[in-house]
């Protein structure tokens, strides 16, 4: 045996042992960063164990043997190594040479050979663990409620649940909703409130934004009606008023009987409608009213005291539809503009003065002196097409009555058989005479060979073909220019 | 083991590393300021091969023959190569003679090629036909005229030299032929305190005689040894690789090489760098042949048989650049450790 074999086995074993400590520590970066997540994960949705730290020692071991095993099998080639060994020493050869021949007699002169050191820069793989190991001790220690709020971040919507809960109540309130589906809501918003969560908040968000829309809907569909009525109440206070202020005299018995059956007609389509409601007044109007329905059902006039208590009670109705308006207005159920029609009293601002003269005038027909005076009671607004968003249409047409137009003449026109041939050329004809002609007229701004009949000439070498084109059959010509 | 060769003593290889002690002195001594240089002719002398010398005018190539000669006591010849030197007139030629008989023949007459060193002087102004007729004789050590080969005197060497800056008139050397020179050696010049020294000390230039000359015995031993100078498989692995790495396509191949060169060297650079790198260990005293002996003896081996393309030309790099990354680049062992990992000398 040769007396470098021990030294070099020695240098084989020291590149072993490093191999797998360079292995080791690579792939305990990778562990610790894995057993971190696992910690991590383990925490947010549940208990660690009790004996954790076995399982984690078992799978480092684990670990080192697998880097031992591979390392084994990635083994560099002994004879590899050896040249390593006599190059690190220089050798000159000597170390490979005893390998293959018998290199005693050479081994005495080459003295004691130094195991080379084998060097890892092992900086970054040490600033990995590191960074690893503080990543797992960070997972071991963080506190769950911090872990808790990276699993699930709160979401901040108490507002506008705040909003939603305020808009349910009003349409309970307002006998918009029932209980039941007050209560439906109630619990429908509670349940996304509970839901809410930070990594999803567009699915909460959808969600209020569905109620949101729904309220709306309703409170809108209300605020519609609502308004229809106020505009009836209005109308049925605006003839009331001027029934009381129309003269008792013989001439108006007629008028004043023809307003109260109007009003009378009024009156019981509101009571159908509901619009007069009359829980909403108080019991002597109540009474008034019923009283004042049940005379003007039977055809019977009112007398002033009931007519004054029926106007009254009209007026608490639009009162009541005017409140219900505001109420949604201010909680934003109903857009502005459908906010803003709600106006109190008589209609489109009638003095109900002339109303009662006009009245008197037209034999007390209200319908017709409304249709006549529809214009100027359009309301204070501009002209719509009611509640909604529907576009404005144009109707018909506008009348050219009383238009006036330009008046233009048109020049003198020659019939083409009267025509003279005046020349021919291949260019644009020059003009010699006929500036009376072409300078008005519909060929004012014509040009040579723009395309017109006038301009365009007939070549000689064309004549034929033109004739031919004319005189084809089934078609009756004209007159062929010579 | 025991069927390997025997590995030499130190009592046979000690004389023999004596001698070659006592020739690179001589040749220390009698030329100034060239001890590597000796040494690496003198590398190239035990290794059988032939020498390229390439340097300016003036830098002692024909007095380095001529103390080789001398020192070795071997005859020396000198041809000055120019473009009308015929074949005949170094190879030699047959005249007709008339014999005490009577009778005409055809007599041999041995041309200068008929020696033991040659020096071929500024063999590149030579035509090619004249170069070509050195082909055989530097290869196969003989001359072949008339259908007659005749052996040349052993040993022999050819040291020829050329003018890298006369390029006028010339005839560059083809492939094959460098490929018959075992090494290519540059002829720097000197510096200024050897100079100084070769003024004070050598008057009219002339040469000091040796005080001491190896004899055709000693010669002959240390060829003898040379044979026995062992060869590890590792180092013989180690010049294979590196040869086949001059190679561009070939996939240890460093970027330089790669990107400047267009054809690598023969298996013949190989075989020479084997012999050069045992002389190198002779020289060195050591029976076994190391990396370091390759990498003594890789650039003067191999920097005149790598073919570099255009490429090269442009970006100014020349042979010695690329192999110096060749030698850089590639591990001797071939130990295929993680790049974050190194050996260090204890």
């Amino acid at each position: 045996m040769s007396t470098i074999d021990p030294a070099l086995q020695s240098f084989v074993r020291r590149v072993h042992a490093m191999m797998i400590y360079r292995s080791v520590l690579r792939w305990s970066a990778l562990w610790l960063m894995i057993a971190g997540v696992v910690v991590l994960g383990i925490r947010f949705t549940s208990d660690l164990p009790g004996d954790w730290w076995k399982y984690l020692l078992a799978s480092w071991a684990l670990l080192v043997a697998i880097a031992w095993y591979r390392e084994s099998q990635r083994r560099p080639d002994p004879k590899q190594l050896r040249a390593a060994f006599d190059r690190q020493n220089h050798a000159g050869g000597l170390v490979m040479a005893a390998a293959e021949v018998d290199t005693r007699s050479w081994e005495a002169r080459s003295g004691s050979l130094a195991l080379p050191s084998v060097q890892w820069h092992s900086g970054s793989a040490w600033l990995g663990t590191i960074l690893a190991l503080v990543f797992f001790i960070t997972a071991l220690l963080v506190p769950v409620k911090y872990a808790r709020l990276i699993a699930d971040p709160p979401l901040e919507i108490s507002q506008q649940v705040e909003d939603l809960h305020e808009q349910i109540d009003v349409l309970e309130s307002e006998y918009i909703l029932s209980p039941q589906q007050a209560e439906n809501k109630r619990e429908e918003l509670d349940r996304i409130a509970e839901q809410a969560s930070g990594l999803n908040p567009s699915k909460t968000w959808e969600a209020l934004d569905q109620l949101l829309h729904t309220n709306e809907q309703i409170a809108q569909q209300q605020a519609e009606d609502a308004l229809s009525k106020l505009n009836a109440l209005n109308e049925a206070s605006l003839l009331g008023k001027a029934l009381e202020m129309l003269p008792k005299g013989l001439e108006d018995q007629k008028a004043f009987e023809e307003g109260l059956k109007q009003l009378g007609q009024l009156m019981n389509q509101l009571n159908q409608d509901g619009a007069l409601d009359p829980n909403n007044l108080p019991p002597e109007l109540q009474k008034a009213m019923q009283q004042a329905l049940k005379q003007l059902g039977q055809g019977e006039g009112p007398d002033a005291e009931q007519l004054k208590q029926l106007l009254e009670a009209l007026e608490n109705n639009q009162d009541q539809l005017l409140d219900l308006a505001r109420q949604l207005a201010q909680k934003g159920l109903i857009p502005p503009n459908l906010a803003d029609q709600f106006q109190p009293g008589e209609l489109g601002g009638l003095d109900p003065g002339p109303l009662a003269e006009l009245l008197k005038q037209h034999g007390g027909d209200f319908q017709e002196l409304l249709e006549q005076l529809g214009p100027e009671l359009g309301g204070h607004e501009e002209a719509n097409r009611g509640p909604g968003h529907a576009p404005l249409l144009y109707g018909n047409e506008s009348s050219e009555e009383g238009a006036e137009f330009q008046e233009q003449k048109l020049g003198l026109s020659v019939p083409l058989e009267q025509a003279k041939l005046a020349g021919v050329t291949i260019t644009a004809p020059e003009v010699t005479g006929g500036e009376a002609i072409l300078g008005q007229g519909a060929l004012n701004t014509a040009q040579a060979g723009g395309g017109n009949a006038l301009a365009a000439p007939v070549l000689p070498r064309h004549r034929t073909a033109v004739k031919r084109f004319f005189t084809r059959p089934g078609v009756n010509p004209p007159a062929v220019p010579e | 083991m025991s069927d390997s060769p025997a590995l030499l003593k130190p009592a046979e290889l000690d004389p023999a590393t004596a001698i070659t002690r006592q020739i690179c002195e001589q040749m220390d001594r009698c030329l100034l300021g060239r001890e590597s240089l000796h040494r690496l002719v003198l590398t190239g002398l035990l290794s059988r091969g032939h020498i390229l010398l390439e340097g300016l005018p003036g830098l002692g190539k024909t007095a380095l023959v001529r103390t080789i000669g001398n020192i070795l006591q071997l005859d020396f010849n000198r041809v000055q190569f120019t473009p009308d030197l015929m074949p005949g007139d170094v190879l030699g030629s047959h005249i007709l003679q008339q014999t005490e008989s009577g009778h005409r023949e055809m007599i041999f007459e041995p041309g200068p090629v008929f020696t033991n060193i040659l020096l071929a002087d500024e063999i590149n102004r030579a035509s090619p036909k004249t170069q070509s007729a050195m082909l055989e004789t530097m290869q196969e050590r003989s001359v072949t005229l008339r259908g007659q080969t005749r052996e040349l005197p052993q040993p022999f060497f050819v040291i020829a030299s050329q003018n890298p800056i006369e390029m006028e008139g010339t005839y560059p050397l083809p492939e094959a032929q460098l490929d018959r020179f075992l090494f290519r050696v540059m002829f720097d010049a000197v510096d200024a305190g050897v100079l100084q020294r070769i003024i004070t000390e050598r008057r009219q230039g002339d040469l000091p005689s040796p005080n001491w000359q190896a004899s055709a015995d000693d010669l002959n031993y240390l060829f003898t040894v040379m044979e026995r100078i062992y060869l590890p498989k590792p180092v013989a692995g180690y010049i294979a690789r590196l040869v086949a790495a001059t190679h561009p396509d070939h996939a240890e191949a460093p970027e330089s090489v790669k990107q400047y060169v267009q054809y690598g060297t023969s298996p013949r650079a190989a075989i020479a760098m084997g012999e050069a790198a045992r002389a190198n260990a002779l020289l060195d005293g050591r029976p076994t042949v190391g990396f370091e002996d390759v990498a003594a003896v890789a650039k003067p081996v191999m920097n005149h048989r790598l073919i570099l393309n255009y490429q090269a030309r442009f970006d100014r790099v020349d042979a010695s650049r690329v192999l110096t990354d060749l030698l850089e680049e590639m591990d001797e062992t071939g130990l295929d450790l993680p790049t974050d990992v190194s050996l260090q000398k204890a």
